[in-house]
């Protein structure tokens, strides 16, 4: 153990502790943006500067390792203002809409600018709302803008952390630095696997999902389509861990939006499972990806696994089929006016649906997906109640039965069953197993088209590119890579294989998708 | 023409032999294909990619990084014009503003006929014969704004001034 | 390879060649610079006919780790690159280190604008930086060794690749070096336009196949560096010096210099002067000394304005300071860091509030990017100063200069954000009226158009 005195106050501590650990530790404030424990460690932001008795100039906090004896000043006025003319450095190249932003309830940049309180005297000579270098690299999934990036190089470091494959890099030198996928090309066919997180870990909005809360608000408010919603059952946990007082009203706020219909996901995690049963006993080998992310990243990487991954749909685009082609009629709606959408907390299910797989009898299968947060705008765009706000509202709210209008599936035959807390009745009555031999009836109607032309050809196939370099092309630069169908059915897999094929896909996976983008998780890694 | 682009290509590919896996070749392999192609072509960047295990985005990152490497092809001839302190003391800022007004392109760029392609050296390192010039290998010094388009001519085609 | 067939070389090659001294002035002292222009720097033989390689040979047989550390730090050398560490104490590092690899490096990027010494050295006398590195690496026990050279140097590509090549046939590199049980090789790798890659972290980062920004220090590249491992990067002419300390003897060094600043340094001068060029004199020569005596002072029918030292990490010296003596101990006089000893002077015809915005742009140009400090700041006193020199500032600027400079300085990541804002505190310290010239619509020098119609 060793001493150090932090701001006056001795402590104990034990040796090889960063003086950010020690102050985190006994709770004095010190101020990070780019450093993320394990993750990010490169000392680049220069906001955890401290004084250091007897030590000339400023050293960051994030890397100094503390010694026995050690002075350390946090707050004195040459750090305060050292931290301020960074931040106004950085303010004044940053695009700032704040109130069409992701990440206005939880910005880390808006958080250090309050702090400090900034003046912005930067802005003087520049379009006051856009940044000068701004550049938007975007698909229909992830999109990035580098007008809000503050060159943290989170992103970067956890897309090396996670997946292993770089996606993205500093590109650039000196104030043209910017983060990008490969020069030149979009984001969607850079190998990005479109697992959100560097969405997570982006302590701005630099990247963020593909924006679909307009269209769909569009949808709601100026056309006459009906709109359905199926949500994912851990929206309960976001809206409780972001929302203060959260008022628990799901179904009445889905009415008050104006969705004719919500739904959890039940009658599609059935389906999926059905079917999911169906294709173990007749391949004798299946893994079922969590995230569409995972199907992504072996169609590019290592496609000659793809064999090994179970091709049924995901749960909420098979009930997304399921409501268009089963049940618009007991619901009273055209099919062709009707737009589902789900509500989940995966990046890579925008880019999902919109893959050709996803389109029974020209009606896509879901027709647009929302984050959790993105959910959470719509909500406040409306204007409905999300909090509490007086206790006779609360009553209210109670009293007017909105647990009446949602429908419930079920196996079992039940007639009543528990929602939120309460008995209810439940209006419709499915069989389940008549309706998943549907899906299986119809070919691709559940299942997934591997899309092999996705692949980088130098993992998969690159060989006979070489052989056939050709100077004078210029546009063709991802060829597509033959032999699809040589490589599914016609193997026959033992039982006893499965340990071994399930432990060769966990080493190919990336170590985690996102599952949640909500503060949750994002405390968690800030180690806040 | 296409045999000669095809033997650059075996030459680059023999060269790379010798740095499988190895990443931090990655230097080295971008200024052969500088060396042999003039740029690096996307072709070069994939193969690169494949051979060290690196990804293409943390490729084009260092390519983009360093000024002596270039996505796009360069002219037939580099000039390599040196804005450093003792040059800037024996006025190369003028020289630079004849070159660029007469080859009509700034730094970084290649001529529409593609034989000059204009670059900044930041110090050639020769500072004491007056501001230097380096085309291709060939170091030019004293060079003023009188005579640098005379230098020019020995390597233009047609005279860009006509 | 024995000490016998060493002499064998030597005698057969001073038995047809008889080796000149040569000097640039009188005044000089040829310690480093000895071979330079006398020998062929492609022939080996030559190096060894002059005492080449007795050096390495004695550090391997006749000295050991600690021998050789403490015979540099006797001599008093601290880095040529500008950084002026003293070398024996930043080689002392590695005793405490254990590792399974170590390297060092030869900093061959040198970058600074008005600096041609190591690229004389490279050129003209290459086996003597190829020995010191060598005895760096005994000194370090490193087994790898590289050259980081500068892309524009493309004489020195080919010599030190000679150098090398010649050296590895005699058994002075690669396995078992002088039949002694050592093993060190050394590669060569290019740089590519990046000023910020003659910085030590950022060089390694650029060997490592990486774009070359800096990284934070701690931990510092004698515990971590190259590959994660301890690694020593030293300077072009420290290596050369190391060469001829292990050679003569530490006191054939430290009996030159001041108190703190020992042995001679290579100065080189460009720029206003009558007889620019290279110089080896030792250290704490004057300023006057130099450029007027030995240099000549200024051109016909002008006037010395200024002295720049240390290139865009140095500053402006004024008249007044002109007896300082040249060594590392300016900076606590003058703020003005001695650099590597590359020296710019300026007379009448030049005006500084335009240098000052020059040195701004090429920081702005060569910045890494990694830090805000320095990509922003930067780009904020580009605006100011640009705002000034075309006769649009406020008294207000100089103070906000001043500040942005201070802040810039003590919040960079790394030595080139510290050292961009030097030139222009050091011209507003010394040529205030300067500034407030061009405020008043008036430029001395006639560059800039500051007018009040902007003519």
């Amino acid at each position: 153990m060793i001493k150090v005195n932090l701001n006056g106050t001795e402590v104990e501590v034990e040796k090889n502790q960063t003086i950010l650990e020690v102050a985190n530790k006994i709770g004095t404030y010190i101020p990070t943006l780019c450093f993320l424990k394990g993750v990010n460690e490169t000392s680049q932001c220069r906001m955890c500067l401290v004084e250091i008795e007897g030590v000339r100039g400023f050293k960051p906090a994030c890397a100094t390792i503390c010694s026995d004896q050690m002075v350390v000043n946090t707050n004195s006025e040459s750090i305060k203002n050292a931290v301020k003319f960074n931040l106004e450095l950085i303010a004044g190249e940053h695009t700032f809409e704040c109130w069409n932003c992701p990440r206005e309830e939880d910005c880390e940049l808006l958080d250090l600018l309050r702090y400090f309180d900034i003046e912005h005297k930067y802005s003087k000579n520049r379009n006051k709302f856009t940044a000068p270098n701004s550049v938007i690299n975007g698909c229909n999934s992830i999109v990035f803008d580098s007008g809000k990036c503050v060159l943290c190089h989170r992103c970067i470091s956890t897309c090396n952390k996670t997946t292993k494959k770089d996606v993205i890099s500093f590109h650039n030198r000196g104030e043209n630095t910017i983060v990008k996928p490969v020069h030149n090309l979009n984001i969607s066919e850079s190998g990005c696997i479109y697992c959100g997180n560097c969405i997570q870990n982006c302590p701005v909005s630099a990247i963020t999902e593909s924006n679909s809360v307009n269209e769909v608000l569009n949808l709601l408010q100026n056309t006459n389509k009906k709109l359905i919603v199926q949500y994912d059952s851990r929206i309960k946990y976001f809206l409780t861990e972001t929302v203060a007082d959260y008022s628990e009203n799901l179904a009445g706020l889905f009415q008050e939006v104006g969705f004719k219909h919500s739904f959890d996901l039940s009658v599609g995690e059935a389906v999926h499972d059905f079917l999911l049963n169906d294709e173990i006993v007749k391949n004798k080998t299946v893994i079922e990806a969590s995230d569409f992310s995972i199907v992504n990243y072996l169609e590019i990487y290592n496609y000659d696994l793809l064999k090994y991954l179970s091709k049924v749909k995901s749960p909420h685009t098979l009930q997304g089929i399921f409501l268009k082609q089963h049940y618009c009629k007991d619901l009273g709606l055209n099919a062709e006016d009707t737009i589902v959408v789900s509500i989940l907390p995966n990046v890579s299910a925008k880019a999902e649906i919109e893959r050709e797989e996803y389109d029974y009898k020209s009606l896509k299968d879901v027709d647009y997906v929302l984050t959790f947060r993105e959910l959470l705008r719509l909500f406040r765009r409306v204007g409905a109640d999300v909090n509490i706000y007086d206790y006779a509202e609360q009553e209210k709210l109670e009293n007017i039965n909105y647990l009446k209008k949602i429908n419930y599936f079920t196996k079992n035959q039940k007639t009543t069953t528990t929602l939120l807390g309460e008995e209810v009745a439940v209006d419709y009555i499915v069989d389940i197993n008549t309706f998943a031999e549907t899906f299986k009836q119809i070919d691709s109607y559940g299942y997934l088209n591997f899309n092999f032309s996705n692949s980088f050809e130098f993992y998969s196939g690159g060989q006979h590119h070489i052989k056939s370099y050709d100077l004078n092309q210029e546009n063709v630069y991802w060829k597509n890579i033959a032999k699809i169908n040589d490589y599914i059915a016609d193997e026959e897999i033992e039982i006893t294989d499965i340990e071994k094929i399930y432990k060769k896909l966990l080493n190919a996976l990336p170590e985690k998708t996102m599952l949640y983008t909500d503060f949750q998780k994002r405390k968690i890694l800030n180690n806040k | 023409m296409e045999n000669l682009k095809q033997k650059n290509f075996d030459l680059f590919t023999a060269y790379l032999e010798k740095y499988k896996k190895q990443k931090d070749a990655l230097g080295l392999l971008l200024h052969k294909s500088m060396d042999l192609f003039s740029h690096i072509p996307q072709e070069i960047q994939l193969i690169i990619s494949k051979e060290l295990d690196v990804s293409m985005a943390h490729i084009s990152g260092v390519i983009s990084f360093y000024s002596y490497f270039s996505f796009e092809k360069w002219g037939k001839n580099v000039i390599d014009l040196c804005t450093g302190t003792s040059c800037y003391v024996c006025d190369s800022k003028n020289v630079v503003k004849k070159v660029k007004e007469y080859l009509k392109i700034d730094f970084e760029e290649t001529t529409k006929d593609d034989n000059f392609t204009l670059l900044s050296a930041k110090c050639l390192g020769n500072c004491v014969s007056g501001v230097s010039m380096r085309i291709n290998d060939d170091l030019h010094e004293n060079v003023t704004k009188d005579n640098v388009i005379e230098i020019l001519r020995k390597y233009e085609v047609k005279p860009y001034d006509s | 390879m024995t000490l016998n067939k060493l002499t064998e070389i030597k005698n057969s090659i001073l038995a047809n060649k008889k080796f000149k001294k040569i000097k640039n002035d009188d005044r000089e002292i040829r310690l480093i610079l000895k071979n330079v222009d006398v020998i062929d720097p492609y022939s080996i033989e030559e190096y060894i006919a002059n005492d080449g390689y007795l050096a390495a040979y004695k550090a391997l047989t006749e000295m050991n780790r600690e021998s050789i550390i403490e015979e540099i730090k006797k001599s008093g050398l601290r880095g040529r690159s500008g950084g002026a560490f003293p070398t024996g104490i930043k080689w002392s590092f590695s005793l405490s280190v254990e590792a399974d690899e170590k390297y060092i490096i030869c900093n061959a990027d040198e970058g600074i604008p008005g600096d041609f010494i190591d690229r004389i050295l490279l050129e003209k006398d290459p086996h003597a930086i190829v020995e010191g590195l060598i005895i760096g690496a005994i000194a370090n026990d490193a087994n790898k060794g590289y050259f980081y050279i500068r892309k524009e140097y493309l004489a020195a590509h080919k010599t030190i690749e000679k150098a090398i090549f010649a050296a590895r046939k005699l058994g002075f590199l690669g396995k078992n070096i002088f039949d002694q049980g050592y093993d060190f090789d050394i590669e060569i790798r290019i740089g590519a336009g990046s000023y910020v890659c003659g910085e030590e972290t950022a060089l390694m980062e650029s060997i490592e196949g990486k774009r070359g920004t800096s990284r934070a220090k701690p931990p510092f590249p004698a515990v971590r560096g190259l590959f994660g491992k301890p690694t020593c990067v030293n300077n072009v002419k420290t290596l050369a010096s190391v060469t001829k300390i292990i050679l003569n003897g530490a006191e054939s060094f430290n009996k030159y210099g001041t108190e703190n600043s020992k042995g001679t340094n290579i100065f080189s001068i460009s720029g206003k002067v009558k007889k620019p060029g290279f110089y080896e004199l030792p250290l704490g020569i004057s300023i006057r000394e130099l450029i007027f005596g030995i240099c000549q002072g200024p051109l016909a029918g002008k006037t010395i304005t200024s002295v720049l030292v240390g290139g865009p990490a140095g500053g402006f010296v004024s008249e007044d300071k002109w007896n300082s003596p040249l060594d590392y101990d300016l900076f606590h006089i003058n703020r003005t860091m001695l650099g590597a000893g590359g020296i710019v002077v300026i007379d009448e015809t030049i005006c500084i509030v335009d240098m000052c915005l020059m040195f701004l742009e090429f920081g702005l140009e060569e910045s890494c990017g990694k830090c805000s400090p320095c990509r922003y700041g930067t780009k904020k006193q580009i605006a100011i100063l640009k705002s000034i020199i075309e006769g649009k500032g406020k008294p207000e600027d100089l103070e906000e200069l001043k500040n942005l400079s201070e802040h810039i300085l003590s919040s960079s990541l790394c030595g080139l954000g510290m050292s961009t804002s030097f030139p222009l505190l050091s011209a507003l310290m010394n040529y205030e009226e300067l500034f407030i010239e061009h405020l008043n619509h008036k430029c001395r020098a006639n560059v800039c158009k500051c007018g009040e119609n902007n003519d």
